[in-house]
Parts: C-alpha cells; structure tokens; sequence
C-alpha cells in the first residue's frame, strides 16, 4: 500500500504481460513483417515486397474463399445468437431456482473437445453415417445420399452446432444484470409486453448480443477443423488455406499475408455489424 | 409465455447433446460400420485402445502439456486478476481487456503466428513449444475465472486483515489465498480441460510427440479404426464432463458470502 | 482542553483534480468518544482512512500519543477499525475471527481462545466462538467486528458508519452498547456518521465537516445550541434563521430589530456587529412558545402542523418570508389540550437569551 500502487501492480502483471500480450503482439507483428517478405520453394527471406499482399487482394480464388468464410460465419453468427436469445432470455427470466442447474447443462457441450464434436456430425451426415443408413433401413432410399456431406452448408451446420452455446453465456449475463423495474415502469407507462421487450430488454440486452456475435463470428471466420473435417473441396475456407501455406504449399508471406487479412477483414465485419445493428435497434424506438 | 420458452429450451438442450451422443452410442457398436439399427453391443473397442499403438504416448503427452498449462496459467492469471481486481494504476481497463481478447482470434491465426516464431527464430518443434503455446492459450480462459472470483470477494477483507497487524504478505496467505482457494482450484480444472482438448495449436507445433486430439486426428483418416476413436472419444468426454461440471460447483461454493445484516439483534 | 493524544496536523487528501480533505487540524484528547459528523462526501471517511493508514495522506502529519505516524502502513499503526461492511472473514469462525490479530503477537493457541472469550463475554455474545459468521445476524456481526479490534487493545478505535446498516429501534441498542463499550476499556473512539442524533449521543466531542473542511468542532452542547455558522446550525437539527437588523450592540448584549418580532435582545456572537448591520438569529424550534391569547405577543398564522405523539411541530406565516416559522409545541400535561387549527393566529414568545447571532446570509440559500 506505501509502495505505490502501480508498481505493485505491474510487478504482479509482468508474468502475465510477457507471455500472454508481449508473446502474442510480438508473434503477430512477426507476422506482419513476413507478410511482406519472399519466398522462393524453401528459402524464406525477409524483404519488402508486396507480392504477398497483390496476391491476397488480386487473386479470384482467395477472395472466393474470404467471401465463402465471411459468408459461413455469418450466418453461423447470426443463427447462434438468434437461436441463444431466447434460452439466455429463460434462465435469466424464467428461472428463479436451479439457474445453475441450467447454465451447467447448457454450456457444457461447449466445453467438450471441438474435434469431437465437428466428429460426431461425421457420424451423422456421412456415406454411412446415421441418418443414411436409417432411411436406408426405413426404405426410403435405395442408395445413400451423397449430397449431405463435403459442402459448404455441412460445413455450416456443424459449425452452427459448435458454436451456439457460446452465445448464451454474454447474452444471458447482459439480460440479468438488467434493472427489472425498468421493464415495470414501461409497462406502467402503457408498454404491453412485446413493445417493453423491444423498446426496453432488447437494447439494454445489447452489449451481450454483440459480444456473443464478435465472440462466434471472428473464430468461425478462420477455422481449420471443421472444413477441414466435413467441408471436402467445395466446402473450404480461408483457415484451411492459411494453414497449407505453412505446410504443404510452403508460402509463408502469403499464409502471412493471408493471416493478417483475415483478422483484419473478420474484425471489420464484426464492428460494422455492431454499429448498423446499434441503429436498427434505436430506429425501431 | 414461459412455458412456451422451457419447451423451446428443452428442445434446445436436446439438439444440442444429440450429435454428440452418438459417439458413446458407436463406441459400444459391435461393428466397424455406422448403421441403424443397431448391430450388438461389445466393449471390444474399448479394450482395443489399450494395444493400440501410439495411444499412451499421446495420452501422456496431453497429460504433461495440459499441467504444465494449468499450473502455469492459473498462478499467472491470479496474479494478474489480483492486481486488476484490487489495485488502481493507469491501464488497468486496456490489460484487462487485452487479456481476455485472446479468446476472440482465430486458433488459427495464432497458430500460423508462433508457428512462424518458433521456426524463425530456430526453436525446434517439440512438446515444449506446445506447453508454451497452451500457457499462452489457456490464460485468458483462467483470468476471467479468478477475476470473477476476486471480484466477488469484497477488498475489505484484505484491508481489514492488514488493519489487524498482518502484512501484504502474510494477508495474501491467511485470507486472499484461502477464500480464492476454491476460485484457483476451477481454474486448474477449466485449462486442464482445454488445453487437453486443444487441436490447432498442438497439430501445428507438435511435430513428433501428438497429443491426444492430434492423435486422433491421424486416426481419423483410417475407416478401420474409426469405432477406436469412437471409444476414445467418449473416454475424453466422459472426463471433460467431470472436469467442468466440477469446476463449475467449485465457483459457485467459492463465492459464498456471509448473510447480509438482518433484523435480529 | 484534554491533551492532543491524537494530534492531526494540516492533513490534506487529493484524488487527481479532486480535493477530499482540505489541509485541516484536530486534535482528539485521550479516551475521548470522538465522532465526524457530516453528509456524504464532506470527507469524513477518508479522513477516518487516514488516520488508520488506510489512506495516504497528500501532505500533512497524523501524530498518536506523540509519535509522528503519517509513513507507517495501516499494519504498524497503534489504530484498529471497524469496517462499515464489518469485514468479517467468512472462512474462520467467531472465536477465530475475534483473535486473528493475536497470532502474530506470538500468542499460543490456549491463550488466544481464552481472549476470544473473554470479549465474547464483553460484547455479551458467550459461548459464539465456534460459530460461522454466516450464522449470524447484522448485529451480532457488527459486535464480533467489534471484539476483533478491541482485543488487540489499540492506542486508537476507528468506527466507519457502524450501525448505518441497522435498523432503528437495533441502532440505539448498539448506541447504548458502544458507549458503555467505550467508557469500559477507556480506549479512545473515533466514529465516522451522517446521523447527527447517533453524534449528539455518543461523542464527547463532534467535527461537523462539509466539503473536505471542519466547520466546528465542540461538545454536543455547543454545537446544538451555539452552532457557529450556518451550515452547521442548519446541519444538526430543525433551525429558525430570523432576519433582522442590529439597534445597539453592547459587550454583554445585542439589540436587534426582527420583522413581526420587535426588538429582541440576544447575547452576542462571535464577533460584535455594527450598529445597523444585517444579521440572522438562528433559534431552535423548541424555544419559541405558543400561547392562545396574543395581547403583547407577535402572532402569527397557522400554515401547518405535524403530529409526533409527544409533540406538534407547527409551522407559522412569517411576513415577507417564504420559510415558515418552525415551533415544536409539547404534548405534555399543561398543554397538550392547546390544539392550534391551520389558518388561526397563534402568539408566540421567544427565548431570546437562546437565540445565536449569525452573521446575514441570503436565505434562499440557507440549509
């Protein structure tokens, strides 16, 4: 306390400080610094050149693929949080009793290994997988569908299921720590309950509906697993091609430069949708 | 309303543990192929994972990398949730937020990052590039978990004790430590858990010792040998389970409280 | 004036821009029942903080029976506090919460139980040790509290608002308590309030303060019936602020001339007005008396009145004055038959020798 407090504080912070914002801000700069180097098949070196980057904007392929991403996590954004609104809307509403009970069992699946999960929907849609070979079994087919598998909204589906659960958490602390007599004194005011819901939850609920969008929409953007996994050929995503830049296509400016797009771009799309959804909701008072 | 609301809830929860349910399902499968209806039942595969080559390395690959990540992570965050929590200096919200950020990137983007460090800077891929990476990966996640905890712990106490003779230090151990015991116990379990169950960072940089996720996704290329995943698989959600729900009950019973003023004398 | 055992000295506390304390002097005698009495924010907690180490004071000295304490940490300091929130460590138990500080005095365990009981007996809680403090109620947290700080028998015992979580008919229980507490152990006591009647009954001596400065500080006497500003007269209790003019002002005695009232004579103030001066007499509501019949005395129309069982407060006309005349009318034998209905003119006689003499000051803006 006689020491002064900001010293205590960065002295128990420099651990924390090196590894985790030092480690994490130097690699990514590392990145950066790469992004504009060149490479001839295995000889990296540093440089100046914006080959990389004439690449990323350039290229029809690379920008199909930004598009395919930004597309996917987008939509396995927006129906995550969607579909989370209204299950964060009951624990925090609805229940009074067992909360933790419900938080535990909804937020579980989120806890166990992505693999796993993006696996188990192999199990489902796939060549023999369950729902194949149970309409098989029930007649209703004759040949199992190939169609379920390898595509871009396979990809989607698994994604969607992955990540849901993410949203429910900032969703749900944003709705509880609301001041419930606001919502009393809209109704007092003439609000019935749908227009006290719009005019009155909706907004202040905000914060966490952004912060589960951001939290969901980043990652999915830059996955690897899943298309990976289930995506095949037409279900590829720009993690994907990072990831073979630093392996098999040993292009480490582009994957660099490909990197550093992406959280760039992911991140724009993320405020953008924050800052059009902000006055959507502030023109519908 | 509301029980329109529990009915759609019910229905989520449902969808939600469907999928995975089916891995346990196939894991007691007596066949290699997926099918429905039901062949048999066997617990062959599970017996299988003990010949089954690599297995065990990888098993306690995870297992170092994810205590070394736990450990380490968690003292760090505690730390740092201690300074945030309880002290004011300049740049408290930007590290806080700085700290918790982390979760928000892409695995991959991470990936790619200290992948290019390490090679860059000549440092060999091993298992100890893969410790490293997780201590990064896992800090975020135990942060916000003492954070919470020290923030529900009111900063009186502290005070109160060095009000009472007790040095910074001998405070530390006599009342912060006890009452975020429970705090930093959740968080050994929470990033145990991830960092066991953690693919990208370890597929990218582990190179010849996989861990067990990298493991079985070398596995998962070989149709034959996918009901040994299966029964792996549900091994490693039963101990997520646990492990979370445990780390959740810990929390919870952490923040207890003494009753606030009533009315009797 | 007892001898400075707490000796403070143009303490000052500043947060950025924000001056919480201004540089100010008190002195607190030994075994003194000391309050700081004041509203939110006038600074009487950080000031409570600083002299338990809690805070660091931005210049200024804080001496304790002599030695100079202003750099020691809270955890050298001869002073223990209460917390307002109590503080309470909810992993230990009653006994062990009372004798936390006695483990590092090297007191063994035997010892240190046997303390712990014996101020379980003081704050008449026997037999609690073993307790959990989640067993127990505010009240009997705020006495284990208490018993924590007592049992190290500091030089000095800070109270912060300690009953302000309590219930009324609970607080003056623990009024009672706390006092005879205090005359016990003859340790000196200083509390942090914003009730002015706990600081009326408890305190040897009162610091009434506003915006980081002491206005006053004198026994409880002093300051109810010769507040010395304002503000504090305002602060502590209803107050009658009487415009008025000075007519002749002696050594003994001041004339002044009082529109409704005449010319009353008070005794004088602080400083001598001159002749013809504005001035305001302040004068409690419980020295003006009504009576039926108005033959000498100024009457007045009744605006309002407020029953509170063992008095009526009445509130009367003044001419040209948007601030009604407050009377407290006691219910006792005599008069409690004397009821006085909204809109009849009643006569009121002052007690002029109580009346303070202040100096004028807009009345809009008066407390």
């Amino acid at each position: 306390m006689f020491r002064s407090q900001t010293a205590s504080a960065y002295l128990l912070l420099s651990p924390v400080i090196v590894t985790v914002i030092l480690a994490l801000v130097g690699c990514l700069l590392l990145l950066v610094v790469a992004s504009f180097g060149t490479q001839s098949y295995l000889d990296f070196d540093f440089g100046f050149s914006l080959a990389s980057y004439d690449q990323v904007i350039e290229s029809a392929g690379v920008r199909k693929l930004m598009l395919r991403s930004a597309g996917i996590a987008a939509v396995v954004s927006l129906l995550s949080v969607l579909l989370a609104y209204p299950v964060a809307y009951f624990v925090a509403f609805d229940v009074s009793h067992n909360r933790l009970f419900w938080l535990i069992m909804l937020t579980l699946p989120s806890w166990i290994s992505y693999l796993l999960r993006v696996l188990s929907w192999k199990l489902i849609l796939g060549y023999k997988g369950v729902v194949n070979s149970g309409l098989e079994g029930l007649g209703l087919i004759s040949k199992p569908l190939e169609f379920l598998l390898y595509n871009p909204t396979s990809v989607a589906i698994a994604l969607a299921h992955a990540w849901a659960p993410f949203a429910i958490l900032p969703i749900y602390v944003s709705l509880q720590r609301m001041d419930r007599s606001l919502i009393q004194m809209a109704g007092d005011l003439g609000d019935g309950p749908f227009r006290s819901f719009l005019r009155v939850t909706l907004p202040l609920s905000l914060p966490g509906v952004f912060a589960a969008f951001v939290l969901i929409f980043i990652p999915t953007f830059g996955d690897y697993v899943t298309p990976q996994l289930i995506g095949g050929p037409s279900g590829v995503m720009i993690g994907v091609y990072i990831a073979m830049q630093f392996g098999a296509s040993n292009n480490i400016p582009l994957g660099s430069a490909l990197a550093i797009a992406t959280m760039v771009l992911a991140s724009l799309i993320a405020c953008l949708f924050v800052l059009g959804t902000k006055r959507l909701v502030r023109a519908m008072r | 309303m509301s029980r329109l609301r529990k009915a759609y809830v019910v229905l989520y929860l449902a969808l939600l543990y469907l999928p995975i349910s089916f891995i346990p399902l196939f894991a007691f499968h007596d066949s290699v192929y997926i099918s429905f209806p039901w062949r048999g039942f066997t617990l062959d595969w599970f017996a299988g994972l003990f010949e089954a080559e690599g297995l065990l390395g990888a098993l306690e690959n995870s297992l170092i990398v994810a205590a070394i990540a736990s450990v380490s992570s968690t003292v760090m965050a505690t730390l740092a949730a201690l300074a945030t929590a309880r002290l004011r200096f300049p740049g408290r919200q930007a590290i806080s937020i700085a700290l918790l950020a982390p979760i928000a990137l892409p695995t991959v983007v991470i990936g790619v990052a200290l992948l290019s460090a390490f090679s860059l800077s000549g440092v060999p891929l091993s298992l100890g590039t893969v410790a490293m990476a997780h201590c990064l990966f896992c800090t975020p996640f135990a942060y916000g978990v003492m954070l919470s905890q020290f923030r529900g712990l009111s900063g009186d106490l502290e005070q109160a004790s060095m009000d009472l003779g007790e040095p910074p230090v001998r405070t530390f151990f006599r009342v912060t430590l006890p009452l975020a015991a429970p705090g930093i116990l959740s968080s050994l379990m929470l990033t145990f858990t991830v960092s066991f169950d953690e693919f990208i960072l370890a597929f990218f940089l582990s190179s010849n010792s996989p861990t067990l996720p990298v493991y079985m996704w070398s596995q998962m290329r070989f149709p034959d040998k996918l009901p040994l995943v299966l029964a792996l698989a549900t091994l490693v959600i039963l101990f997520s389970i646990v492990a979370v729900v445990g780390s959740q009950l810990l929390r919870r019973q952490g923040r207890r409280r003494p009753a606030t003023a009533s009315q009797e004398g | 004036m007892t001898e400075a055992f707490i000796d403070i000295r143009r303490i000052e506390k500043r947060f950025g821009q924000v001056t919480a304390v201004q540089a100010t002097d008190l002195t607190v005698g030994s075994g003194e029942f000391f309050s700081l009495l004041g509203p939110s924010g006038c600074g009487k907690t950080t000031l409570l903080r600083m002299i338990g180490g809690l805070e660091v004071p931005t210049a200024g000295a804080i001496l304790i029976d002599g030695k100079d304490i202003s750099r020691l940490p809270s955890y050298r300091r001869p002073t223990n506090m209460v917390f307002q929130s109590y503080a309470i460590f909810p992993h230990l138990t009653v006994g062990e919460n009372i004798a936390y500080g006695l483990k590092r005095r090297g007191l063994k365990e035997a010892e240190r139980r046997r303390e712990a009981e014996r101020l379980l007996e003081m704050i008449r809680l026997p037999g609690f040790a073993d307790r959990r403090p989640d067993q127990l109620s505010g009240g009997q947290q705020q006495r284990v509290a208490l018993a924590r700080a007592l049992v190290l028998k500091p030089k000095v015992l800070l109270l912060d608002e300690p009953l302000a979580a309590l219930d009324k008919k609970l607080r003056e229980n623990m009024q009672i308590e706390l006092r005879r507490l205090q005359r016990e152990v003859g340790i000196t006591f200083v509390l942090v309030t914003h009730d002015q009647e706990e600081a009326l009954t408890l305190s040897d001596r009162i610091a009434v303060m506003q915006a980081g400065r002491i206005l006053q500080c004198s026994t409880p006497r002093e300051l109810y019936e010769r507040p010395s500003s304002h503000d504090v007269a305002g602060f502590v209790g209803e107050m009658n602020f009487l415009p008025g003019r000075v007519v002749s002002a002696g050594v003994e005695r001041v004339t002044v001339d009082v529109p409704g009232f005449g010319c009353l004579t008070v005794p004088p103030g602080a400083a001598r007005p001159e002749k013809g001066e504005a001035v305001t007499l302040a004068l409690r509501p419980e020295r003006l008396a009504l009576v039926r019949e108005a033959k000498d005395a100024p009457s007045f129309a009744v605006r309002a009145s407020t029953y509170f069982g063992n008095r009526t407060l009445y509130q009367l006309e003044l001419p040209g004055l948007e601030r009604p005349l407050s009377v407290f009318h006691a219910n006792d034998l005599q008069r409690a038959q004397e009821v006085f209905e909204p809109g009849a003119l009643v006569g009121v006689l002052p007690d002029a020798g109580a009346a303070v003499l202040l100096p004028a000051r807009s009345l809009t803006n008066s407390v």
